[in-house]
């Protein structure tokens, strides 16, 4: 089979729940936490000390790359503490997090806005969306500006902006690009402009017939000639980065290489809602649209939440409190993980929160041995050989891994998904990746 | 894995209409003796028991290897061959997943090279003898080796068909004249076509329920008719067409219950069909050159032992990864 004939996987969606919820907002909490590592690379420093009084949308975290993504604080109120506390970014150990008693004023003075971002340069463009806090969205959190300014001597031919949501239970995207089509246009032109891309397309995956009706819409309005629509078969994982650009451009994402160098740029279209609302109407990624769902939670739905909102606070607006039976997800049924407890804030990657029970989800837990059925194999993405990957990581075997791919692996979760044995092989795989 | 003993089930009662109900006492010997080794196995090695005694594998090799015995074959044959694949194939290699050898082929080709004689007395079909067995007198003769005055050593002896082609052609006749043997009919042996059909048709319920995949049953089909088709084209006189191979012997069984079990197999898509074409052409070449009629269990362990190598050149290309 292959490479670009790879078909997907047709597996239960389960958006019904929360599919057509308008978005709302969950009132802020007495508390936030706000850990220093939201995104992929560095670590930011706090630029705000213990006792100090902040406004609504203040830098209290700056990177030391000016590229990487500040960090806002959400509401006004105090910094109560410094001091390290659970992430979902690293389940095992505490992180470093900015501790903030909300005073429910929402005071602030007013941000800097880029009036007229039109005459910014590429590189002007993507300090400001550093500075606004902007990363991606999607779930992989990249700082958005590093991205674009990653490979100046790139030409970009094709700006990818991706609405597919291929993973079941997360409705977010849907429901944005419903509800804010005409700001996700905008977005785009402000990322067409920094990375001087020729073409522009917007991939919606078939089972979001509202969505891809509103996108049409806004186009149509504004006359907008340049971008296009183009409609991905819904399969999982239709919306992974590499399968997504082999789709558009019929290119293949040559292992180890970022999108730029075959110049091409992916962005989620939740990310580049958040650049218009910083470029456009000066407001900081300080919340995110966050699609709360299972067979546990009362009121599902997709919500406005501040970034730092404990998740508890989260469960608790939608009626739900987690119990021992239930298992409780951040990121997906397919590529999230499963937390331990629900004592984590909401960071700037979590895109969903289920709450289950043993009804809805995979549960069997007990792992039999591997019979090597192939079924993997065949429903790979990737086309590695999962149960050869599984043996070596068995084995710690780092060079045999390296050499069948492990690295070219995208964590779907397919083989999971598949294996008849319930092996989890993406959960050994993540694990052998941070190892080696 | 129950799927795979379930679509097994015509191929049983088929088997036992042509050929007795030899095969039923061989059956029970057999799963009785899989389940007790299992399970001893499994307590000596401080294993949990309910999980692989219910995951029907030791089950499916017990009835391969009950289906593969001849119907009078004395009991301590069928018992020790499967003990042999489920002790010695199986748990010496540390259990489900990780042995090398396909378990059931293990045991039937140990006792093939211990036992010849017995291990090779076919009966005709029923309808072809002079008075059938009753299954009393089928249980006499396997537990206490003493068969019914009626029943003579000479009808036992060299009965299966692609024995008799074997024993025809080194007495001079052509397949044409074999062919006329009373034991042969319009595709295969008798009794035995049906038996290979009804296993062909649930084979082909495991490829629509994608229990199993088509690499290596195709594999295994094309490999052998192939070799069948070349070497009947140089030679008809001396050689078999393709559909008596592909109906004889254990080809069907070969193709879609043995030679599928994944555990044993090559590992990819690619590499599982380049499996399957080599079990197809070693069969074909021991049942045509070989000393032995039918050479399905020595094809599928020789395949067994060339897995690694045809695993690493068979590794396919991954996403980005340009060839």
């Amino acid at each position: 089979m292959s490479v670009a004939h790879y078909q997907g996987l047709d597996i239960p969606n389960h958006k019904e729940r929360t599919r057509a919820q308008p978005i709302s907002t969950i009132p802020s909490p007495p508390q936030f936490i706000l850990p220093l590592n939201q995104h992929r690379g560095s670590t930011l420093i706090p630029c705000v000390n213990t006792g100090e009084r902040v406004h609504k949308e203040q830098v209290i975290a700056s990177p030391k790359n000016p590229l990487e993504a500040n960090l806002h604080s959400p509401v006004s109120g105090t910094i109560i503490a410094i001091e390290p506390r659970p992430s979902a970014a690293s389940i095992s150990n505490e992180t470093l997090s900015i501790v903030l008693a909300n005073d429910f004023q929402d005071s602030s003075v007013p941000t800097m806005a880029c009036l007229n971002w039109s005459a910014l340069d590429s590189h002007q463009l993507c300090e400001q969306l550093a500075k606004g806090g902007i990363v991606g969205l999607g779930g992989a959190s990249f700082s958005l500006a590093r991205k674009l300014a990653a490979h100046p001597d790139h030409n970009i031919n094709q700006l990818i902006i991706n609405g597919v949501e291929c993973e079941p239970f997360i409705t977010c995207d849907d429901q944005l690009m419903r509800e804010h089509a005409m700001e996700i246009i905008h977005g785009i032109q402000i990322i067409q402009l920094a990375t001087k891309a020729t073409h522009v397309t917007i991939a919606i995956e078939s089972n979001k017939p509202e969505a891809i009706y509103a996108i049409q819409e806004a186009l149509h309005s504004l006359n907008n000639l340049d971008i296009a629509l183009r409609i991905i078969e819904s399969t999982y994982p239709s919306g992974d980065e590499g399968q997504l650009i082999t789709k558009v451009t019929g290119l293949e994402l040559p292992s180890g290489k970022l999108p730029a160098e075959i110049g091409v740029i992916v962005s989620n279209v939740s990310t580049i809602y958040a650049c218009s609302r910083w470029i456009l109407h000066s407001e900081p990624l300080i919340s995110r649209i966050v699609t709360v769902t299972g067979q546990c939670i009362s009121n599902p739905g997709n919500y406005l939440v501040q970034i730092g909102t404990p998740i508890e606070h989260i469960l608790q607006h939608c009626g739900a409190t987690l119990t021992s039976k239930q298992k409780l997800i951040i990121g997906g049924a397919m590529m999230g993980q499963t937390l331990p407890h629900s004592n984590f804030p909401l960071t700037k990657a979590i895109n969903c929160i289920i709450l289950s029970d043993d009804r809805e989800l995979k549960t069997e837990t007990v792992e039999q041995p591997c019979i090597r059925c192939g079924e993997c194999a065949q429903a790979c993405p990737a086309q590695l050989l999962p149960q050869l990957l599984l043996t070596y990581s068995k084995q710690g075997n780092s060079d045999a891994l390296t050499e069948l791919g492990l690295y070219d692996c995208i964590e779907c979760g397919n083989c999971d998904y598949l294996c008849p044995s319930n092996i989890q092989l993406a959960t050994r795989f993540r694990a052998a990746k941070r190892k080696t | 894995m129950g799927m795979v003993l379930l679509t097994l089930t015509p191929a049983l009662f088929v088997q036992s209409i042509y050929f007795g109900p030899g095969l039923w006492i061989q059956l029970s010997l057999a799963l009785l003796t899989a389940l007790a080794c299992e399970a001893s196995a499994l307590a000596i090695r401080h294993k949990p028991l309910m999980a692989p005694l219910t995951d029907c594998s030791v089950l499916i090799t017990a009835t391969l290897l009950a289906m593969s015995m001849p119907p009078l074959a004395p009991w301590w044959l069928i018992v020790s061959a499967v003990a042999f694949a489920v002790l010695l194939g199986k748990h010496a290699f540390g259990g489900l997943g990780l042995n090398t050898f396909n378990p059931a082929m293990l045991g039937y080709a140990v006792l093939l090279v211990s036992f010849p004689k017995q291990m090779t007395t076919w009966l005709p079909a029923q309808h072809m003898q002079a008075t059938n067995l009753t299954l009393s007198q089928t249980a006499q003769a396997i537990f206490s080796d003493t068969l019914p005055e009626s029943l003579t050593v000479d009808i036992l002896s060299g009965a299966s068909p692609l024995a008799a082609i074997k024993s025809g052609l080194s007495q001079r006749q052509t397949i044409e004249e074999i062919f006329t043997q009373p034991i042969f009919s319009s595709l295969a042996g008798q009794g035995g076509q049906w038996v290979s059909l009804s296993i062909l048709l649930g084979g082909l319920c495991l490829l629509a329920m994608k229990i199993i995949r088509w690499q290596i049953s195709t594999g295994v089909l094309l490999g052998l008719g192939l070799c069948a088709w070349i070497m009947h084209q140089l030679d008809p006189g001396q050689h078999a067409g393709v559909l008596f191979h592909l109906f004889s012997g254990a080809t069907m069984l070969c193709a879609f219950f043995i030679a599928t079990d994944p555990v044993t197999a090559a590992t990819s898509p690619r590499g599982r069909f380049v499996y399957g074409l080599g079990i197809g052409a070693l069969t074909y070449i021991i049942r045509d050159f070989g000393s032995y009629h039918d050479g399905v269990a020595f094809a599928v362990l020789l395949m067994n032992l060339a897995v690694p190598l045809i695993d690493k050149f068979t590794i396919p290309r991954a996403y980005g990864r340009a060839a």
